[in-house]
C-alpha cells in the first residue's frame, strides 16, 4: 500500500523528499500500531492509499518545481546549466592563467581538458542530471526531450576556443549549425549526445513503468 | 452531509492538533491517541492523515520538529511554537464563537 501510495503522490507532482518523509512517518506509525494488531488492522486503520494522497495533495505548497513549471527544470535550467557550466569554469581558468600563472605550462593542459569536457562530456552530464529529475519525480516525457534536444544541439555545435599565449590571449565560443553539413562533426556529436542521453532514460523509465 | 461540509469542519484537525501540542511535544502515533483519549474515544482523527496536517503546520511555522532515537528507532517529535500559539489562540476564538451561534441556533435563544 506504501509503494502504491509512493508512486500516487510522485506523479501528482509532490516534492520526493515530502514523499520520503510521509512515508517514513506512515511506516513508524503502522510499527507503533503493530503491537497488538495484525499488519491490515494496522494498515486499516492508517487509512487508504487514495485518502493518504488526498490528504497530503490537499496541502499547499507540497508540489515540486517539477510539477508546477516542467519547462524551467526539464529544458531552460538544464539548457542555462550547460551555458552557465561552459562559461564560468573558461572564464577562471582565463582569469587565473593572465593575473597568476602567465608563464606556466599547467594552464595549456587544463585549457585542452576543458575544451574536450565542454564539448563532449558536459552536454551529456547535464542531459542525465535532467533525466534523473524527470524520472525521480515521474514526469511526463515532453518536456525532457525538448530540452535534451537543445542541449544535444548546442553541445553538438559548440565550438570552444581558449588561447592562453602570445597577443590573442583570450578565449570564445561558437556554435555552428548542425544541420548545414550533415555529415559533418557537430551533427554526429548533435546525434550522439541525443542518444547518450534519452537512451538510459528510456531504458530506466521502461523498467520503473515495469515496476510500477 | 456533515463530512462535506468543509466550512464547519475546516480548521477542526488543526485545532485539535495545536491544542494537545501546547503541553508537550509529541509524535504522530502519540498525538492521534491522545486526541482520541481526550475526546471521550468521540473524535478519531485519520491516523495517516495527521501527518499531511502537521507537515503543513511546520512549514507555515506553527509547529517545529526534531527527530530523536528512541530504543533504536527515529521519531519525529512536534512542538508548538510561539507563531503556532498565536495561531490556536485565532482558531480558538473562531471554533467558540462558531459553537456558540450554532447553540444559539439549537436552542432557539435568539429568539427569546
Amino acid at each position: 500500500m506504501l509503494d502504491e501510495l509512493r508512486e500516487k503522490l510522485l506523479r501528482e507532482g509532490v516534492k520526493p523528499g515530502v514523499v520520503r518523509r510521509y512515508l517514513a512517518e506512515l511506516e513508524d506509525h503502522l510499527d507503533d500500531l503493530g503491537g497488538t494488531r495484525t499488519r491490515e488492522e494496522a494498515l486499516k486503520r492508517l487509512g487508504s492509499a487514495d485518502a493518504l494522497a488526498a490528504a497530503m495533495l490537499a496541502q499547499p505548497g507540497v508540489r515540486s518545481w517539477t510539477a508546477r513549471a516542467p519547462w524551467a527544470t526539464l529544458a531552460l535550467g538544464p539548457l542555462l546549466g550547460f551555458v552557465f557550466l561552459c562559461f564560468l569554469p573558461t572564464l577562471a581558468l582565463y582569469l587565473g592563467t593572465r593575473n597568476f600563472a602567465a608563464d606556466r605550462d599547467w594552464p595549456l593542459a587544463a585549457a585542452r581538458f576543458l575544451v574536450t569536457f565542454n564539448e563532449y562530456v558536459l552536454p551529456i552530464l547535464i542531459g542525465w542530471m535532467a533525466a534523473a529529475i524527470a524520472l525521480r519525480q515521474r514526469a511526463e516525457p515532453a518536456w525532457l526531450l525538448a530540452g535534451a534536444l537543445l542541449i544535444a544541439l548546442l553541445g553538438g555545435g559548440l565550438i570552444e576556443q581558449i588561447n592562453l599565449r602570445g597577443n590573442n590571449f583570450g578565449f570564445g565560443f561558437q556554435v555552428l549549425d548542425p544541420f548545414t553539413s550533415v555529415m559533418g562533426r557537430s551533427f554526429e556529436t548533435m546525434l550522439f549526445n541525443l542518444i547518450a542521453i534519452l537512451a538510459p532514460y528510456a531504458v530506466l523509465r521502461k523498467r520503473m513503468e515495469r515496476s510500477a | 452531509m456533515a463530512d462535506s461540509n468543509p466550512h464547519f469542519m475546516n480548521g477542526v484537525p488543526e485545532l485539535l492538533i495545536l491544542q494537545v501540542l501546547r503541553e508537550r511535544e509529541m509524535y504522530g502515533y502519540e498525538l492521534v491517541e491522545e486526541i482520541h483519549r481526550r475526546s471521550g474515544t468521540v473524535i478519531s482523527i485519520g491516523e495517516g492523515v495527521v501527518y499531511p496536517v502537521l507537515h503543513g503546520l511546520e512549514r507555515s511555522g506553527a509547529l517545529a520538529s526534531r527527530r530523536v532515537k528512541v530504543n533504536g528507532r527515529s521519531r519525529v517529535y512536534y512542538a508548538l511554537t510561539p507563531q503556532g500559539a498565536a495561531r490556536l489562540e485565532g482558531l480558538s476564538d473562531s471554533w467558540s464563537r462558531l459553537s456558540d451561534a450554532i447553540r444559539l441556533v439549537m436552542t432557539g435563544a435568539a429568539h427569546a
